[in-house]
């Protein structure tokens, strides 16, 4: 089955600079995939390629099965975009704002007033809705786009930063209502510099100068990253002897010291590690106090990605290519 | 129906976004009729009158002055001083204290008898060409004043024998019917007495011939003169015939035949009192000015200046304002960013342009409304053409206006550039657009830019409505309606380049 989007070596250059290079991945219908990346990383340059509004210098994209450049109204239609930045009509009510975009999208004007007062109530913004929205707070602003994008029930959402600038509680019930879209059927993209936020989606896409860092489920990207599962280790008097001891064992790939009394140790797999090193250690007469999987969170992931891509310039990690072109 | 809804939603949009600034829509509607206001109550109308000091030479008589001070005093010269001081008079026209200096000829009479033309210098210190050819013609129109007051003074004294020329032809007619009395009464007697006063009057009238010609030769070439001239000389024919008429009484002895030359007398004594009646009766300024041009105005409506500056400040006014909202608004579009919007969303750029084009028409309409309908009641400006023709006017007006308006918002990269890109327009159309300077005043090659001018056909229409009462011209009416969607067609083109993927 065809992909809602498909990428496929993408290419994008601005004034011999190359923005996004060879970007590939696939996005299925039904799932949240998060774009994320440093500021500069072709997250929004991406994304208006996945819109049309770029065409790709190099490779193809498909969004629909087609290439968005030549869409037409109805496929237009299915889609509803949030840009990154506010571009609402500050003199006209929220209310006014909304009827605005529905009406683009052709909501008649006998259903207009429903969905409108819907999508409000959907963003909590019925108390606001005669304010300017000029006049409303930037998180309400944000949540007023949202529901913009939301007002003609696209299939495919495509989101440009939705949360920068809202505060912790906001993200959260804006992350609450991209899973309520992706229950109902509906295919979101989402970028993102708060990299935690990957936690939230079905599939990640990292991006580190245009180029693709990582491509995944999120633990997948996170083992990737890390290199395979990570084990916590707290034991009392542990010593270089008992870090080499963990290290020989099988399925250990590192073995990092970030205490006195405690290790981390990156494993293939750690259901079948933790009694191999649990055993190793007590024939060494070491009594570990605690030994569990350790998740790192996606900040700490992204900076390894970044590390390895540092190692590796120009080169995606071992791995993300694969991935990508599953 | 959804194109439609979605050309609504830009229309609507557009209409809330102006409707909400209260201070706009103020100014949109009472900014242009307190210009219109302003502009009539302070506009005077008219030329100024020229600020004047005559200077009269030692030797000019004081009659002389007062001729030459009413003839330059009764036009637009406004004397402010009649002087014999030139240095003093000349540094109040360096100062610029007056608008000229009038220095009489002191030896007027000295160079007409010498054969030479008389000089009135008249000095002006002016640097507006419309003003110095203002002062030019008005010393034209005084110096011919002055001619022909001398003039017609000159045939009221020649008038004097032409009068006398007059009552002796009145005489020898009377004359002749009592000698032709006399003869078919028989009174030889009393005949002779009447031939011998006849006589004395025909030398009398040879006489007062070769005076009256000689002031009519006074009054020079002028057609009345010259008419006046030509019967006099008849005059004389006339004269020699009555000689000749007495001489055949007197040498016949034969009754019948000094009855019949009687007869002929009476007949030629009459055509002599004819013209000479003729002669006496035209006055000194019909000689002098045989023709009187006046004017008489067929327009249905004859407006005071602020009538007729009425429609030419509407048609101004909405121009500026359909170019600069337009503009604006397409601007404004880009740099907030909605164009991304329209990029993905299912909007045609056709749709953005009908949608802004009826909602900048909708207030366009709105403030022509509200102008007309003030400058009407509030400054008496008439409105006589109907009301169709007028919407005519305003629409094509507006049509084109926008039509330009789009196209300077399409090609302006900021708010900026939109409105300094307006303000030209409205400079080129208070220079170009027929509003203070009429088109044929305008060298042909800048018509090309009058006819550019959405206002060019707006004033001329709005004017030929309002105070002629007549429906604009297909000439008029056509060429702005090809001009807006020239720049409607150019703009949607170079609008859409900027939407499509890039």
């Amino acid at each position: 089955m065809a992909g809602v989007i498909e990428l496929d070596g993408a290419t994008k250059a601005f004034d011999g600079r190359t923005v996004v290079g060879d970007l590939s991945f696939r996005v299925d219908a039904g799932t949240i995939v998060g774009l994320i990346g440093p500021s500069g990383s072709g997250k929004t340059t991406t994304v208006r390629m996945v819109l049309g509004v770029h065409p790709p210098d190099q490779g193809r994209v498909l969004v629909f099965g087609r290439d968005p450049r030549g869409f037409g109204v109805a496929q237009r239609q299915r889609i509803g975009y949030m840009p990154q930045h506010f571009v609402l009509y500050p003199e006209l009510s929220v209310e006014e704002n909304l009827d605005f975009m529905a009406s683009c999208y052709g909501v008649s004007i006998f259903h207009r007033g429903r969905t409108v007062k819907r999508m409000l109530d959907l963003v909590e913004l019925g108390h606001v809705r005669k304010r300017p929205a000029g006049g409303v707070s930037g998180g309400e602003q944000r949540r007023l786009e949202l529901a913009c994008t939301l007002v003609h029930d696209p299939d495919l959402v495509v989101m440009d930063e939705p949360t920068a600038g809202v505060d912790p509680v906001l993200r959260k019930k804006f992350w609450d209502h991209f899973r309520a879209l992706r229950d109902q059927g509906r295919t979101l993209l989402v970028t993102t510099q708060y990299v935690t936020e990957a936690e939230y989606c079905d599939q990640v896409v990292a991006l580190r100068g245009g180029r693709l860092a990582a491509f995944g489920e999120p633990d997948a990207v996170r083992r990737e990253a890390m290199g395979g599962d990570v084990l916590r280790l707290q034991a009392a008097g542990l010593t270089r002897q008992h870090l080499d001891v963990v290290a020989r064992q099988p399925g250990v790939a590192e073995v990092v010291p970030v205490g006195p009394d405690e290790i981390r140790i990156t494993v293939d797999d750690a259901g079948q590690a933790t009694p191999r090193i649990l055993a190793a250690l007590e024939r060494d007469g070491l009594s570990a106090q605690n030994l569990s999987e350790y998740r790192p969170n996606f900040d700490e992931v992204f900076v390894r990605l970044m590390e390895q891509q540092d190692a590796e310039p120009g080169a995606p990690p071992d791995g993300a290519a694969r991935r990508a072109a599953a | 129906m959804k194109e439609l809804i979605r050309i609504w939603a830009f229309a609507v949009k557009e209409l809330r976004t102006i409707f909400r600034q209260k201070r706009l829509l103020g100014t949109l509607v009472l900014g242009p009729f307190l210009i219109l206001l302003l502009f009539g109550v302070g506009f005077k109308g008219g030329q100024v009158p020229i600020r004047t000091i005559v200077v009269a030479p030692g030797a000019t008589a004081t009659q002389e002055v007062e001729r030459y001070r009413q003839a330059f005093g009764t036009g637009t010269f406004q004397i402010v001083d009649v002087t014999r001081d030139e240095p003093a008079a000349r540094a109040r026209l360096d100062r610029r204290q007056v608008d000229a200096v009038v220095v009489l000829p002191g030896d007027a009479f000295d160079t007409i008898y010498g054969g030479h033309q008389a000089q009135i210098a008249v000095l002006v210190n002016e640097i507006d060409p419309v003003r110095r050819s203002w002062i030019d013609y008005n010393t034209f129109v005084a110096g011919s004043g002055i001619n022909r007051s001398i003039v017609t003074e000159a045939l009221r004294e020649g008038k004097s024998p032409t009068q006398q020329l007059g009552a002796t032809a009145d005489r020898l007619d009377a004359r002749a019917q009592q000698l032709r009395a006399d003869v078919e009464g028989g009174d030889a007697a009393a005949a002779r007495g009447t031939i011998a006063q006849m006589r004395s009057d025909t030398a009398l009238a040879r006489a007062l011939t070769g005076g009256a010609l000689s002031s009519l030769e006074t009054a020079g070439q002028s057609l009345g003169a010259r008419a006046a001239a030509d019967v006099v000389g008849r005059v004389n024919g006339e004269l020699d015939r009555v000689d000749a008429d007495l001489n055949a009484l007197e040498s016949s002895t034969d009754p019948t035949q000094r009855r019949q030359a009687a007869a002929q007398l009476q007949n030629d004594t009459g055509a002599l009192k004819a013209d000479g009646d003729k002669i006496a009766a035209i006055p000194a300024e019909v000689l002098v000015s045989p023709f009187d041009a006046k004017t008489r105005n067929v327009a249905p409506n004859e407006p005071r200046y602020v009538a007729f500056y009425a429609p030419a400040v509407i048609a101004l006014l909405l121009q500026h304002l359909a170019i600069t909202l337009i503009a604006l608004s397409v601007v404004r579009e880009r740099l907030l960013g909605a164009l991304e919007l329209f990029r993905v969303a299912p909007v045609s750029t056709p749709t953005i342009v009908v949608g802004k084009t009826i909602a900048f028409a909708v207030v366009g309409g709105l403030v022509a409304l509200a102008l007309v309908v003030l400058a009407n009641r509030g400054l008496g400006v008439p409105a006589i053409g109907n009301v169709r023709d007028l919407w005519e006017s305003i629409g094509v007006l507006l049509v084109a206006a926008l039509g330009l308006g789009f196209l300077i918002g399409v090609v302006s990269r900021t708010e900026n550039q939109a409105v300094q890109l307006a303000m030209l327009s409205l400079i080129a159309s208070t220079f170009f657009g027929g509003f203070f300077i009429a088109l044929d005043q305008l060298e042909p090659f800048a018509w090309a830019l009058s006819y550019l001018l959405p206002v060019t056909y707006g004033i001329r229409n709005l004017q030929d409505v309002m105070l002629r009462g007549a429906p604009p011209e297909p000439l008029y009416l056509y060429p702005p309606l090809a001009l807006g969607l020239v720049c409607y067609v150019v703009g949607t083109v170079l609008f859409r380049r900027q939407l499509r993927p890039r």
